[in-house]
């Protein structure tokens, strides 16, 4: 089978080209022990199948992070593997930079000029046969959003061109030399093993590349010591780090094949569309009301299509349970079978009708380029919890879900950062404990008891984060975020981009779901809900001030949040709260729910994201937070009520 | 002068960094290296800046931005 694996820099339309080859079948796979994904397809054309492999975007080759580290890992062990390098060709001098690093690895390529017509658009025409001449591969250009391109470059992968002659294989004289000769004293066994060429080799010593100094390791550490021979020369020489040394070399050869190879033609110097729409939509006041617009319009939508759907979709599993209970006869099997049409019910009924549209809304949002300006406009404010701009993704994705918002930490720098944004996102109000909080404090108390619910938590979550990030004491890197122009969302790539999520979401919850909704259903049965109730007794009664009979509602509420609300009504046997609770009490419950365990849903997420010790951390903190909050909330409600 | 005293719509020309080298290979990558032109597209006292570099468009945060030197640009 012909393998193809995608690489590019991130906006450069690599998902688009991925989508727009392999299509529905895509599926997520994740590096051997990491939580870095990949996507992989396949293709069918005329006959041939090929294996399609889309790596996380990246600007260069030399690994700054892990998810960084496994997707060079797993270039450089596929050498069978074609690579397509997508370049975004209206910021092609940028671009190239990547290229010249592929070209290093002298495996059969092709370069697919993407968004060829955004250049175009802005006055730049690329000559891609010369193109093609000076980097001895095909240069194709390509808009993969408009569906153009895609064919010709695999097409042109089957010539199995590789760039021996490529002008970018030589640096300045004295740069080469130093090269050539750490070159010449790599073993050839090690050029074999790695199968990549000395001269490569010796280039990513210098560049100190983490992939190359472990292949070295204890075989081959006399090379280390050349190596660092050989950086002394070059910093010696040009007065710098011999790794930005080698850096200026490529982006000097990248300006001058981009010189070499483009034209400008009547160039606009008047202001863009884009440059219109950010005027207002990065403005330090406006923009912050547009934000506040969009969200409130996403979730509006999000709540009124889920809920609608809620209605539909969970009326038709309840007539299913009862139908279950009435014809069939084994107690054991009829309880199991409503457990799994309870569980199945609660991921299509519950989950499904509003993860599903909100879902869409992000794949939207990070299509146009508006998430991009999210974190810029969020920066300073994440800045004060310790965190910087990209963690605000998780934040808000948190308000709909908590799983999308684990999930979304992936996409920030560091491990630190990475493990402090999953672990405040599930702190966040998810849809399921707005309803809660708005069916409990503002059905019951007041509309602005519930929403300064939210306010509190707001509070709480940068308190949080601010003792987090103080604990583990690291320099904030600081944002440097790409801002891409905005595009038209496209509907397939949109809703491949879901589908994709979705899939990814069933085969992780479902299980949980099932397994946990037939639990609840032998526990109703059984009636072990009054042993549950007197042993949590020293927490609701004792610290808390809440009727014994909130117990149970506490342990449904882990397995899904909105249910501790509904349990309550049966628990009490009423319709009516505030004849059994108090302002008071019902104040501290909704507190409670607000903050403890994240739910079962979450919580396999959480530990695929950050293992289990964290995973551990955040459910005990979380606990403990939650019961702290909810004394001091008792003694507030004394005051207040 | 340093990137974050800056103003909007100045043209200037990256001179160097006072941050680690971690620092300087994030920025390397996006392009903002010594001798480049950048235009400040984009300044507010609260927000990131906004840059424009080689076509494309650059969010540094404020605190990278004292890290950066650079210089005016006279046309």
């Amino acid at each position: 089978m012909n393998e193809l694996i995608l690489v590019g820099q991130p906006n450069s339309g690599k998902s688009t080209f991925f989508n727009a080859l392999s299509g529905y079948k895509a599926l997520t796979g994740n590096f051997p022990g990491a939580t870095v994904s990949y996507q992989e397809g396949e293709l069918n054309l005329f006959g041939r199948i090929y294996k399609i492999v889309d790596l996380p975007g990246t600007y260069s080759l030399i690994p700054q992070d892990r998810a960084e580290l496994e997707a060079k890992k797993f270039l450089v062990k596929h050498k069978e593997a074609r690579i397509i390098d997508i370049v975004d060709s209206s910021v092609l001098a940028r671009s190239l930079e990547l290229t010249i690093e592929l070209i290093e690895l002298q495996r059969p390529m092709v370069v697919a000029l993407n968004m060829i017509d955004v250049a175009k658009r802005k006055g730049l025409q690329i000559d891609h046969q010369k193109l093609s001449t000076l980097l001895d591969i095909p240069c194709i250009p390509t808009s993969a959003k408009r569906g153009k391109g895609a064919i010709e470059v695999i097409r042109a992968s089957n010539k199995n061109k590789v760039p021996e002659k490529s002008v970018t294989l030589k640096f300045q004289k004295d740069v080469e030399e130093v090269i050539k000769s750490l070159a010449k004293k790599v073993p050839e066994n090690l050029e074999k093993k790695l199968s990549i060429p000395a001269r490569t080799i010796a280039i990513r010593l210098i560049e100190e590349d983490k992939y190359y100094l472990d292949a070295i390791q204890r075989e081959f550490d006399f090379l280390l010591n050349e190596a660092e021979k050989a950086r002394k020369i070059l910093e010696k020489k040009h007065d710098k780090d011999a790794k930005f040394v080698i850096a200026a070399e490529r982006h000097n050869l990248a300006m001058e094949i981009f010189e070499q190879v483009t034209t400008f033609t009547g160039v606009k110097q008047t202001e863009s569309l884009g440059e219109k729409i950010d005027d207002i939509v990065l403005h330090p006041l406006w923009g912050y009301i547009i934000l506040i617009a969009v969200f409130y319009g996403l979730f509006s939508i999000i709540f009124n299509l889920g809920s609608h759907f809620e209605n539909i979709i969970v009326s038709q599993f309840d007539s299913l349970s009862k139908l279950i209970e009435s014809r069939v006869s084994d107690k054991i099997f009829s309880l199991i079978l409503i457990g799994l049409s309870q569980g199945v019910g609660g991921a299509l009924g519950i989950a499904l009708p509003y993860i599903i549209p909100f879902l869409i809304g992000l794949a939207i949002l990070e299509d146009t380029g508006y998430m991009a300006r999210i974190a810029f406009l969020a920066d300073s404010i994440m800045h004060k919890i310790g965190l910087h701009g990209k963690a605000v993704v998780s934040f808000v994705l948190g308000y709909g879900c908590s799983i999308p918002a684990v999930m979304a930490a992936r996409n920030l720098e560091n491990t630190r950062d990475r493990i402090i944004t999953a672990a405040l996102s599930v702190l966040i109000p998810c849809s399921a404990r707005t309803v809660i909080i708005f069916g409990l404090v503002g059905f019951y108390i007041g509309k602005w008891y519930a929403i300064s619910l939210y306010i509190v938590n707001v509070l709480v979550i940068g308190l949080i984060g601010r003792i987090l990030t103080r604990i583990d004491k690291k320099v904030v890197p600081g944002l440097v975020l790409e801002i891409p122009e905005y595009h038209l969302p496209v509907v397939k790539n949109v809703l491949i981009k879901t589908w994709i999520r979705i899939k990814d979401f069933i085969t992780v919850v479902l299980p949980l779901l099932i397994a946990g909704s037939i639990v609840m259903v032998f526990l109703e049965h059984y009636s072990i809900d009054s042993i549950i109730n007197s042993g949590l007794k020293p927490l609701t009664v004792f610290i808390l001030g809440l009727p014994e009979k909130v117990g149970t509602t506490l342990i449904f509420g882990i397995f899904k949040k909105e249910l501790s609300l509904m349990m309550l009504f049966q628990a009490f046997g009423t319709d009516n709260l505030s004849k059994v609770m108090t302002h008071s009490q019902m104040f501290v419950y909704a507190v409670f729910t607000l903050f403890y365990i994240p739910c079962i849903s979450t919580i396999p997420v959480l530990y695929r994201e950050t293992g289990k010790k964290v995973t551990f951390y955040v459910i005990t903190g979380t606990l403990l937070l939650a019961t702290t909050l909810s004394i001091l909330a008792r003694f507030v409600g004394i005051i207040l009520f | 002068m340093k990137l974050i005293e800056t103003s909007m719509d100045q043209q200037v020309t990256v001179k160097g960094f006072t941050g680690g080298s971690n620092l300087v290979s994030k920025l390397y990558k996006l392009g903002i290296k010594e001798g480049v032109s950048v235009k400040i597209k984009k300044k507010s006292n609260i927000c990131p800046i906004l840059l424009e570099i080689n076509g494309s468009t650059v969010a540094i945060g404020r605190g990278m931005a004292a890290k950066i030197i650079v210089e005016e640009e006279k046309e």
